[in-house]
């Protein structure tokens, strides 16, 4: 190992000699003179015999020193940090950590930063002396540790390492990375430690992750056991176009026979204008249009895609962008069930002759449904709740003041039917007995009510002359339920403008509220700024909570005025409830497919993205339910998991699924390759005392490559002085003429 | 009509062998491009009477004076024909150096050549001494004008390879020097300037007028040699220096041009003239120097 990246041009240091064999050839090639002033000229020599010789000896060091330094130019030496110092040295322990999230593929001209870092990576495991040892980490969200301190007795085996490195579809990772990094580098057996990141040094990673004290203390630990921290941005120099589609979602439920939408938002990376991009939209695998934008520097834009679904199940979509410098972001997936209907079962805990005059009146005018509806709803009295009716029979149970059941196993069986992934709405009034309710319903946490209710109802009904007024506050705009709105200025501020005269005061439980089971999707404008809408995940299902009344006996809603909003609320909130969580089957790349089957099945198998199927194994309680399944992913696109379940199961299910879709996606966000400045990153990390360098890779041949750690332009900067300061000594000692 | 001004350049004289003809071809060539004569005034400054001894040349009797006083007056002018100058020739080791041109000592063989012919035509008298270390060649004066060939003669037998010790050359020669004359010394001066003046100074005690007429060879005055040289001292055989001219030549420079500087100023102190000559000059500044001298004797 040396400091040189062309070791052997340090055979030309011989040529130092040159000045001396110069001057002694040309002290033997001299002419001679019979001189008559000998007189005056011995006198002048003994004079100047000291400071003669002292230039000369001056000019001819100088000499020397300009070949030896236009030696070390060719022999390119590098910078002392990596260098590597010499071969007299102790050992080393080089911990390179290899950025191949999908950012490094980005092309901007005939090297991506991904191929220069590997470059790089080989010319330090090159340079490393045989009793070093090379650990080999990649970053991104998953990283591996590929060779831990292996020793260099095969410098190609450690170089095959990186050259299997392939760029990943995940995001940066800095902080698994560092975690990782931070394990081997803890490592007290052995001393000498460098670590080299080579990475694209992305903003919002970099910048992000430097804002986060856990990381940078994890950095500072890791900066405590090594003796060089370096950091190598290999990262694109210019602005090249890159598009993403950062967004692809549908618009609520996806129903049989009906113009589904779904949304793509393309975002522009760069910040130039993209110019007219085609936009592909894939169904199932199959092109069904183009659209063509154009999106501004840094900007997005969103494109809407229609397609009517005829076949129930699992079905996928897919928006594509032409090519453009960066591919991993340029599709994206999304995975959905296509639902024949939704079944809703709607519960009256209070019901009347006249018309409007029952608790759940406004919800089936609002509902409306025909043959032909995505809601498909059955009212009935709680009263009139029979064992035949079984709460799995429907997809959504609305309670509307209901007292209580009958029946005290509709409780645990209501707590079944949301745990498997059914979604209930409850609406409160003047029939809830709210301790009743909290006992029955909350049951400490372990319930279905998302909330205690702390008291009796506050305020006073609708038609009392002295009521007061609320409306709702602190709304949740980022809530899916409240999208309609929200996407909607004057529908949002209806919904703002609505009028609550009593409701039951609920308290999210602190338990409830530090794990976020529960959340709130609006508060009133009370004193006490109480819930109104709250919302908690129950396993599979979910379950909101309305703490007023689903008719005019306590609120407004339902008025001339304000029936349009909630038309909307029940229908946005009952799509909401079916809907599955998205992150069930769209998962972000490097995330794993996890999925949990309560019934006996026989096998199952997967297809990974481009590729056929193949069996999986699944965890199970010694063969009986329930069944894991647990997948990594490591690239993006549809994985398809077929299960196998025998006959007799399907018989005793019922309707069960035995094919899902899996969409997985890459982050959109690490598509976006700004770089951080050299300052901006030497800022953020400033407590860390990180060595930062760009590799500027200028030779594309294989060879050696050149870098701005070399010294070769100080040397240059160095030779270009003493030839001037040579030219001008020789001519100020009278060596030249003047 | 020959054009004798040409006879005054060294190169076009270095080509004639014969030293006589040379110094006859170098005068008439000055002469010639002279305005005026220097013949004239020469011989007919009047200086004094005397009275006429049998023996004398009658035509020299100053009429005027006999019919004034009847006596005979013997008119006696300025010692013109009577002047005696004295070359001191160095012949030393240095005066040889050359550099592929005309040797100072030959340049200094015309000097003499030439003003020995001028004198030798204007009836008076010259004599020659070449010297090194001590004196080599002693011609006495003599105004015959054949006496060039023998001037000529003696310059051209000498072979310069001894070193210089001018002081006791010339406190030799002067006590030699019975008349009073014009002693010329013409070398290249290369010993110690205190002992130059001191002879100088001894010749002007004897009063003697003196013209120093300095030969020097433009590389000695210029330096300008550039390729590494061994040098080696004419005069001091075993002086060796093997130096880079270019790194030496401005103290070098310092050095003779002090020399010449402490020269000079001796010289015009002891009322003596003295006059730089390069051998790359025309032969008429040393003629100029000469007659320019010869003038102001005239006049005194």
């Amino acid at each position: 190992m040396n400091f040189f990246i062309q070791p052997w041009f340090l055979t030309g240091l011989t040529a130092a000699s040159i000045p001396v064999i110069i001057h002694l050839i040309f002290r033997r090639r001299f002419q001679r003179v019979e001189w008559g002033a000998m007189k005056f000229l011995l006198a002048a020599y003994q004079s100047n015999k000291t400071s003669l010789l002292v230039e000369h000896i001056l000019l001819l060091i100088l000499r020397i020193l300009i070949i030896i330094l236009l030696v070390l130019i060719f022999a390119r030496p590098i910078a002392g940090d990596i260098a590597l110092f010499s071969d007299s040295r102790s050992t080393e322990h080089f911990i390179l950590v290899v950025d191949n999230s999908y950012s490094m593929g980005v092309r901007d001209g005939n090297q991506s930063p991904f191929e220069k870092a590997k470059k790089q990576a080989r010319n330090i495991i090159k340079n490393a002396q045989i009793k070093d040892s090379i650990t080999i980490i990649t970053m991104n969200e998953k990283p591996r540790v590929l060779t831990s301190f292996a020793t260099i007795l095969d410098t190609g085996k450690i170089i095959g390492h990186i050259d299997e490195i392939k760029l990943s579809h995940q995001a940066t990772g800095l902080f698994e990375t560092m975690d990782i990094l931070k394990e081997q580098a803890s490592k007290k057996e052995y001393l000498n430690k460098k670590v080299f990141i080579l990475t694209d040094c992305q903003k919002g990673p970099w910048l992000g992750a430097s804002k986060d004290q856990s990381f940078l203390a994890t950095l500072k630990e890791i900066r405590k056991e090594v003796r060089l921290f370096s950091l190598f941005d290999v990262g694109v120099t210019s602005d090249p176009l890159n598009l993403a589609v950062s967004d692809l979602e549908a618009d609520g439920v996806i129903g049989l026979n009906t113009l589904a939408r779904f949304v793509a938002t393309i975002q522009n990376f760069s910040p130039k204008e993209s110019g007219e991009m085609a936009i592909h939209f894939y169904v199932d695998g199959n092109k069904q249009s183009t659209e063509y934008v154009s999106v501004l520097g840094g900007e997005r834009q969103r494109v809407a895609f229609f397609y009517n679904f005829v076949a129930t199940g699992p079905h996928n979509v897919m928006v594509e962008i032409d090519a453009d410098s960066l591919a991993q972001d340029n599709k994206r997936y999304l995975s959905f069930d296509v639902l024949q209907n939704i079944k809703t079962l709607v519960l009256d805990g209070d019901i009347q002759e006249e018309a409007f005059g029952s608790e759940t009146d406004y919800i089936t005018a609002a509902i409306g449904a025909t043959p032909k509806s995505l809601i498909q709803m059955e009212v009935m009295s709680v009263a009139d709740l029979s064992s035949d009716i079984q709460f799995s029979q429907y997809n959504v149970i609305i309670l509307a003041n209901v007292q209580t059941f009958a029946d005290e196993e509709r409780f645990l069986e209501l707590e079944e039917f949301a745990r498997k992934g059914g979604g209930i709405l409850f609406f409160l009034g003047e029939k809830v007995p709210y301790k009743y309710y909290n006992s029955e319903f909350f049951k400490e946490g372990l319930g279905v009510l998302p909330a205690p209710i702390e008291a009796e109802a506050i305020g006073k009904a609708s038609d009392k002359e002295d009521k007061t007024v609320f409306t709702f506050d602190n709304i949740d705009e980022t809530h899916p339920v409240l999208k309609y709105f929200v996407e909607n200025k004057t529908l949002l501020e209806d919904f703002r403008r609505c009028l609550t005269y009593k409701f039951f005061p609920v308290q999210i439980d602190a338990l409830d509220k530090e794990e976020k089971r529960v959340s709130v999707i609006a508060h009133y404008d009370d004193p006490g700024k109480h819930p109104a809408i709250l919302e908690k995940n129950y396993e599979r299902g979910k379950v909101v909570l309305f703490t007023s009344t689903a008719d005019r006996a306590w609120n407004n809603y339902n008025s001339d005025q304000f029936g349009h909003v909630f038309l909307i609320m029940v229908h946005e909130f009952i799509q909401y409830l079916v809907i599955r969580p998205i992150h069930e089957s769209n998962i972000r790349v490097g995330l794993p497919i996890l999925k949990t089957f309560d019934f006996y099945i026989q096998g199952a198998e997967i297809a990974q993205p481009g590729e056929s199927f193949s069996p999986i194994g699944l965890q199970s309680n010694n063969g009986a339910a329930p069944f894991r399944l647990k997948e990594d992913t490591f690239v993006s696109g549809i994985y398809k998991l077929n299960l196998d379940i025998p006959l007799q199961v399907r018989e005793e299910q019922g309707e069960i699924a035995s094919e899902y879709i899996f969409a997985v996606n890459v982050d959109p966000t690490e598509g976006d390759i700004t770089r951080a400045t050299k300052q901006e990153i030497l800022n953020a990390l400033k407590d860390i005392n990180i060595h930062y360098s760009t590799r500027l890779q200028k030779n594309q041949s294989g060879g050696t490559s050149t870098s701005d750690v070399e010294y070769w332009k100080p040397i240059l900067i160095l030779l270009l002085i003493l030839n001037g300061l040579e030219t001008f000594l020789a001519m100020w000692f009278g060596r030249y003429d003047r | 009509m020959e054009d004798y001004l040409k006879y005054l350049n060294p190169k076009v004289l270095n080509k004639i062998t014969n030293l006589e003809l040379k110094a006859r071809l170098i005068v008439e060539g000055y002469i010639s491009g002279l305005h005026k004569s220097p013949y004239h005034g020469f011989s007919v400054e009047f200086a004094q009477h005397r009275e006429y001894v049998p023996g004398d040349d009658i035509r020299h009797i100053d009429w005027k004076v006999y019919g004034k006083s009847n006596r005979y007056y013997i008119k006696e002018y300025e010692e013109e024909t009577n002047l005696v100058s004295y070359f001191l020739l160095d012949s030393s080791a240095s005066m040889r150096y050359s550099n592929d041109d005309m040797s100072k000592y030959d340049y200094a063989c015309h000097i003499v050549a030439s003003l020995s012919y001028l004198i030798l035509q204007q009836q008076d008298a010259a004599g020659l001494c070449i010297f090194d270390q001590e004196i080599r060649t002693l011609l006495p004066a003599s105004s015959n004008p054949a006496y060039i060939g023998d001037i000529a003669h003696q310059m051209a037998q000498v072979d310069p390879v001894e070193k210089t010790s001018i002081d006791v050359v010339i406190k030799d020669i002067a006590g030699r020097l019975k008349k009073r004359g014009l002693v010329v010394i013409v070398s290249d001066l290369f010993d110690d300037v205190s002992k130059i003046l001191e002879g100088i100074r001894h010749l002007r005690h004897r009063r003697h007028d003196v013209i120093v007429l300095h030969i020097l060879h433009p590389d000695e005055l210029h330096f300008p040699l550039q390729r590494l040289t061994m040098f080696e001292g004419l005069e001091e055989i075993d002086s060796k220096l093997l130096v880079n001219p270019r790194a030496i030549q401005s103290a070098y420079l310092k050095e003779i041009q002090n020399f010449i500087s402490e020269l000079k100023s001796g010289c015009i102190a002891h009322r003596v003239d003295y006059v730089q000559v390069t051998t790359d000059q025309n032969l008429d500044v040393a003629l100029s120097a000469y007659l320019a001298n010869r003038g102001s004797r005239a006049r005194r």
